[in-house]
């Protein structure tokens, strides 16, 4: 191949076809630059929180190591209900158009993605936290949390697939649901780290609490009157029950106006 | 109304949008008689998933309704789904993803089971597969299928769900010609026990082999219905195809003179000559005019026939001209 055709697909590859897919549409454009800088801040305040171990205690635990596994597990365990929902705009008619309830479709799926790719990451992920960490539970605490967490997950699914119905824009709602999970929830580091008033924000943010009560059930064996726990189940009910309003509107929005525009 | 498996009574889609709206459906109605095969042909937004989706009970209509099996989709939704209507879109089915690494058999026997089907699914499901044609790929992994065999297990699930009409739409867009033969030899089985079926399509061969009768869909509005036949003969039009000697593009001037010839549909040059295919109004271009004409140009005339127009050519007339003509032969 002669270098000058080389350095030409490079040009064209780099800078007109590369600058143009990224510049084409206004959302993926405003997208990459937030993602840009959202990973700055999110690897900031991970090596801001565990070079100073700030706020780790919060969540029951003074282990770095134990505070990024649990976190990370979590997000495998709840990740089939997130990834693999596909009540979005373009499995609409893939769930509606069977005779059958739209649920037991979307459970085949999570069971599937449990069955052939999340299984095995929990696995792992479970056996270095038992294996690395001084875990301390209950039983009935854990039971009551993977309960609440399914109906957490499901509700704001559903509220992120009624609002994609409403609004017929996916790209921005799924960046603004990464962005919001990266950096609210508390599953790469602590809420503590952020600045105060992003703290307050990360107080409304539903999975707060989820990651809350996740490390403090399987570190500091809290029961389920305990007032984090109390707080997770509030937030569990309030999602659901918001998610499934949400989506019975958009539902609405699609049967009367379609998805065609 | 009873014997009428789908009534359309007048139908509206208008899909709303910030800056305009889009009229995909224009004041449509026709039936389906129970049993009866009807294809919906029309190009690409012309209004034929959306059809699919208000029969189906999955979208609201804008005016007017339809009936299915005698009920107001209306009132039905989604319960159409459930209780009447087998929906295939071909762009958004897909297997069930929980069952596609069993056997093709115990594939269609999960999905008879998650559907509550009473009675003897194994019995069914091997039913389903010997109609579609899959029988001696019984043993294998959906996941392993070819697209055309997907597709062919797809129609089998769908008949699994015993429900009394079909509404498939483009059942063979993306497959190949071998795969989308397989398809319709399914659905001819299908269509010869009895069951309603109505597709929609872009593939007028698929139209004229599957449908008792089609509806031409342009832009919202059926423009003609009928058998394929009827369609074709609602034509005045014929096609003459003409080969002269040696090869001239002046004869090809000299037709397009003629009054009766409407358009010259094609011209090439060939080893011998130049062959030329002329739509013209039935009966009114004699071959002995064409003969003379070629003669005055020095021409000698190797090949002359006259043909019915081809369901294509019938299509592709009735969307350039007669838009708003409404030619029911039902």
């Amino acid at each position: 191949m002669r270098i000058k055709t080389l350095l030409r697909a490079i040009w064209y590859y780099c800078f007109i076809g590369g600058w143009k897919a990224r510049t084409a549409y206004k959302a993926n454009f405003a997208a990459n630059i937030a993602s840009l800088l959202l990973s700055v801040a999110t690897y900031y305040f991970i090596g801001y929180s565990i070079i100073y171990q700030k706020g780790i205690i919060r969540y029951g635990t003074d282990s770095p190591l134990g505070f990024l596994l649990s976190g990370i597990l979590l997000t495998r365990i709840v990740n089939p209900f997130r990834l693999y929902f596909p009540l979005t705009v373009k499995d609409f008619y893939y769930l509606y158009s069977r005779p059958v309830s739209p649920a037991l479709i979307l459970l085949q799926e999570w069971i599937s993605a449990y069955i052939w790719f999340a299984g095995i990451e929990i696995v792992v992920y479970s056996a270095i936290l038992a294996s690395t960490q001084n875990l301390n539970m209950r039983p009935e605490s854990l039971l009551a949390f993977i309960t609440l967490c399914v109906l957490m997950n499901i509700g704001y699914n559903l509220f992120e697939s009624g609002l994609t119905y409403i609004t017929k824009k996916k790209t921005p709602i799924l960046f603004a649901r990464q962005a919001v999970h990266l950096l609210f929830s508390g599953e790469l580091f602590p809420v503590t780290a952020l600045p105060t008033p992003l703290q307050q924000i990360a107080f409304l943010y539903p999975y707060t609490w989820t990651y809350i009560a996740w490390r403090k059930i399987l570190f500091a064996a809290i029961t389920i009157t305990d007032p984090d726990f109390i707080a997770f189940t509030a937030a569990s009910l309030v999602m659901f029950l918001l998610g499934l309003t949400v989506f019975k509107i958009g539902y609405n929005e699609i049967y009367k106006k379609g998805l065609v525009l | 109304m009873q014997s009428k498996a789908i009534v359309v009574d007048h139908l509206w889609k208008i899909y709303t949008g910030r800056e305009k709206n889009i009229v995909a459906l224009r004041d449509v109605s026709f039936s389906v008689s129970k049993g009866e095969v009807v294809g919906v042909l029309g190009p690409n937004g012309a209004g034929k998933t959306t059809l699919c989706l208000i029969l189906s009970g999955l979208l609201e209509p804008t005016k007017g309704t339809a009936y299915i099996m005698g009920e107001d989709v209306k009132e039905l939704k989604r319960k159409a789904c459930e209780k009447y209507v087998a929906l295939y879109l071909a762009e958004h089915m897909r297997l069930w993803n929980a069952f596609i690494r069993l056997p093709a058999l115990k594939y269609l026997e999960a999905v008879g089971a998650i559907r509550c089907i009473e009675g003897d699914l194994k019995k069914k499901a091997e039913e389903a597969l010997k109609k579609v044609g899959l029988w001696e790929w019984r043993n294998e992994w959906p996941s392993r299928f070819s697209a055309g065999m997907k597709r062919k297990l797809m129609i089998a699930e769908t008949l699994m769900y015993e429900l009394p009409i079909l509404i498939l739409d483009e059942p063979t867009v993306h497959l190949d010609p071998a795969s989308c033969i397989e398809v319709w030899d399914v659905l001819k089985e299908l269509a010869r026990s009895g069951k309603t079926i109505l597709l929609t399509t872009q593939n007028m061969e698929e139209a004229e082999y599957l449908c008792d009768r089609i509806l031409l869909l342009s832009k919202g509005n059926i423009i003609a219905s009928g058998s394929p036949h009827e369609v074709k003969k609602l034509m005045k039009y014929e096609k003459i195809t003409v080969k002269v000697s040696p090869r001239s593009r002046e004869f090809v001037r000299l037709l397009e003179k003629i009054e009766d010839i409407v358009e010259v549909m094609q011209v090439k040059d060939v080893e011998d000559g130049t062959l030329a295919v002329v739509r013209s109004i039935k009966g009114s271009v004699e071959p002995s005019t064409l003969v003379k004409l070629a003669k005055s140009a020095g021409l000698k005339v190797l090949l002359l026939s006259y043909e019915e127009l081809s369901l294509s050519d019938a299509f592709r007339i009735l969307l350039k001209g007669d838009k708003n003509e409404n030619k029911d032969l039902a």
